[in-house]
Formats: structure tokens, sequence, C-alpha cells
């Protein structure tokens, strides 16, 4: 028998299914990562497909059925519209990574309305501010590590208990520790880029116009964080939203 | 029978890209961009070559093209590395206008803002088409986002 359930829902991913439909994957606030159909949501004169599309903010209201992979849309409408995301090619790019590290990081019904949150203001922080994109990406970054249940120990080390002031991602363990505990480090975070994590660890999303790291912080951390969470969550390696958004840093 | 799978088969063989634009041809270059009386100091640029059918159905048009084979779309696996982008970026030391014809969402724009960016080094006039109500729309019966394309991008009367 099945149930009408609503939620708000991010946008992960569309792909056209015949002529008329679309399959849409949602994230869910209630019941995690969901996948839809959307029927007819491609004819001309029906609600347009392009509000089913990554990584818009809906209600949605779908048929679900417990035997079945693909639920039923029934109806749709905007909650937030990220209208300036795309006038900006960095920010873009931003919220393109934050919605496949998001599509990757999760699994099919599991809830987790915290990071649905995370992710929601986020993107809403990308489409109205004018901060400087990379920050509010390494945010996204290492809130998505704490949400999923492994943030990395900013202040002390791993292995001595020692407060950081420089440190090293020890690939072995995929930890933190200070310079002394692992020497040869692969990758070493010298101590304005230590400052900058720990600035980020502890800040709120709404003040993160108020933290200006150095360019080779931002650079240092940008790789920690992008090897830390390949280390800590399967599938996060060949993304290619991380490769776009290293182009357009690059230009 | 036979003569509809033969026919299949040397349409397979004789079509292939035109080497400057992207669109279907039966030679190296194709019609339009031999075609003297056109204006190739202007590029239409599109996703696909279903879109340069439908520029050309309109007949208001009489440019060259370029036919971009998507948009970049890196949640689908498709970055600027995997399109006809640095193509494009060659043709423009000869080109005046550049009219970016990508589809009006997120993929269209970010694809739009990349030749942008990438062509910020050649003295190009670059345009948009412009986006909003359908002709004989109904106001009632019109999405949020696309009235709100509308208003962003109103005009003077």
């Amino acid at each position: 028998m099945p149930t009408l359930q609503s939620s708000e829902a991010v946008v992960l991913k569309t792909i056209d299914y015949s002529d008329t439909s679309l399959i849409v994957r949602l994230f869910t606030e209630q019941f995690g990562k969901v996948t839809v159909i959307a029927k007819g949501a491609r004819r001309s004169k029906q609600a347009p497909a392009g509000i089913l599309r990554p990584p818009n903010h809906l209600a949605v209201w779908y048929q679900h059925k417990d035997e079945r992979d693909i639920q039923t849309l029934t109806k749709f409408e905007f909650v937030t519209r990220y209208s300036r995301l795309s006038s900006d090619l960095a920010k873009s790019a931003a919220a393109m990574v934050t919605i496949e590290m998001l599509d990757r990081a999760i699994h099919d019904f599991d809830p987790h309305p915290i990071l649905f949150r995370l992710v929601t203001a986020t993107l809403r922080h990308l489409n109205l501010s004018e901060e400087d994109v990379s920050v509010m990406l390494h945010f996204y970054q290492l809130q998505l590590s704490r949400q999923l249940g492994f943030a990395p120990h900013l202040n002390t080390c791993m292995n001595c208990g020692r407060p950081l002031s420089e440190a090293a991602l020890d690939l072995t363990t995929g930890e933190l520790m200070c310079i002394q505990c692992r020497p040869g480090g692969a990758l070493r975070l010298p101590p304005q880029a230590v400052d900058y994590l720990q600035d980020l660890g502890r800040i709120h999303i709404a003040r993160l116009g108020t933290v200006h790291p150095p360019d080779q912080a931002k650079k240092e951390v940008g790789q920690f964080l992008l090897k830390y969470l390949f280390f800590h969550v399967d599938g996060m390696s060949n993304m290619k939203s991380m490769t776009f958004w290293q182009q357009v840093q690059a230009e | 029978m036979v003569a509809l799978a033969e026919a299949l088969l040397a349409l397979k063989d004789r079509i292939g890209e035109c080497s400057r634009c992207h669109n279907l041809s039966e030679e190296d270059l194709c019609e339009i961009c031999l075609d003297p009386r056109r204006d190739s100091a202007t590029i239409c640029v599109v996703e696909k070559v279903l879109d340069v059918l439908i520029f050309e159905r309109m007949g208001e048009y009489h440019g060259h093209y370029h036919v971009l084979g998507g948009v970049i779309s890196p949640l689908d696996g498709i970055t600027p590395d995997d399109l006809h982008i640095a193509d494009l970026i060659r043709r423009l030391p000869e080109v005046r206008e550049l009219i970016i014809a990508t589809p009006p969402n997120m993929e269209g724009d970010t694809t739009a803002l990349f030749i942008v960016k990438q062509s910020e080094p050649f003295p190009v006039k670059i345009t948009r088409l412009a986006r909003g109500l359908p002709m004989g729309a109904n106001l009632e019966f019109t999405d949020e986002a696309t009235l709100a394309s509308a208003y962003t991008s109103r005009v003077n009367l």
C-alpha cells in the first residue's frame, strides 16, 4: 500500500527518462537519499524540468512503496532558489562539489537532518554571500567530515596529545599528528594552515566572513581536506566536480 | 528492407562531424561553414547538433555555429575537457560576436561563464540568449523560476 510522504529535499542528480519523465535523486530532510520518478516533468506544459535540477532546494511529495527502489513524485515546489549560483563560476563550481561530495557520502534511506541543514546552509551562503568561496567550501568539507563521524582532531596530536601548531597528515591512520610524531608525514600543514583549520573548526557559518587566511594556507588546507575525505569516505576519489573546481581556481 | 538497411549503413559511413564547428557533415566542413553568404565572424554556441536545426528553422540567424557536444556537468562526469570548448577558443581570433545559446539551467550557465572566462584575451562581443516568458504565455500558469528570470531580464519600453 503506497503512502504519501513529504519532505524538504535537495536535488542531487537528474537523469532524463523517456521523452517525458525524469529520474531524480534527492537528499530529503526526513528520509535521507531517495530516488523518485517525475512522470511528465519534461513535457512543456507541466512544471518545468528546470526545477528538478541540482542543487535546488525543494519541498517534495511522493508516493512511497517499500518494495520499490524508485518512488513516484507527485508534487514539488521551490523552497529556496539559488539564482545567484548560476551567475558566478566559482560559486557554481563549489555548489557542484558540495552536491557531489554529499551524494557520495550518504546512503539511501539514511536520514540525517543535521547534514541536511549543513548542506542547505552552505548552498544558501554560497548563493547570497560575497565571501571567499574557497573558505566556504573548506568549512563545508570540515563540517561534512564531522557530521559523518570522523572529524579530524585539530587541536592536539592524535599520537602524543601535544597541542598542534605545525602538523602532518599520517596517511597510514588518516589522522593529524604533530611534526615530532610524524616527521615524514605525506602532507605537512605549517602553523598558518593549522590556525586556519582550527578557525574553521570553531566558527559559525554566519561568521565565515571574518576568516581571511593567506592564499598559501588556503591551498594547503584544501589539499589536506581532500586527502582526509578520500581517506575516510569511500567513493570520494575521482570527483569530476573537484577537478572542475580546481580548474576554475587555477584560471 | 535491404535497401533501407543499406541506406542506413551508407548514412553511418558518410555522416561525420564538421572539423570546424562539429555540426553533422558529409565533408570535412559542413554546408553552413562553407556557405559564403553566412557571417563567419558571428558564432552561435549550442549544446548539441539538434540545436543547430532548431536555430535554422527559426530563419533569423545567418552566422556560423559551434556545437559543444554537451554542457559542463561534473555531476554527470562532464568537464570542459570533454567538450569542444578548446576548438571554440581557437576560432576566436576571427570572431566578432559570440552568441551563447546553452540551456538556461545551472550546467548551461556554468558552461557560458566558463566560455566567457576563456574568451577574456580576445576582443569579442559575447551575448547570451534572453530568457523569460514564452510567446502567448499566461502569467497564471508560469512557474516561479521562469517568472523570476523574466523579471530579472526585464527590458525598457
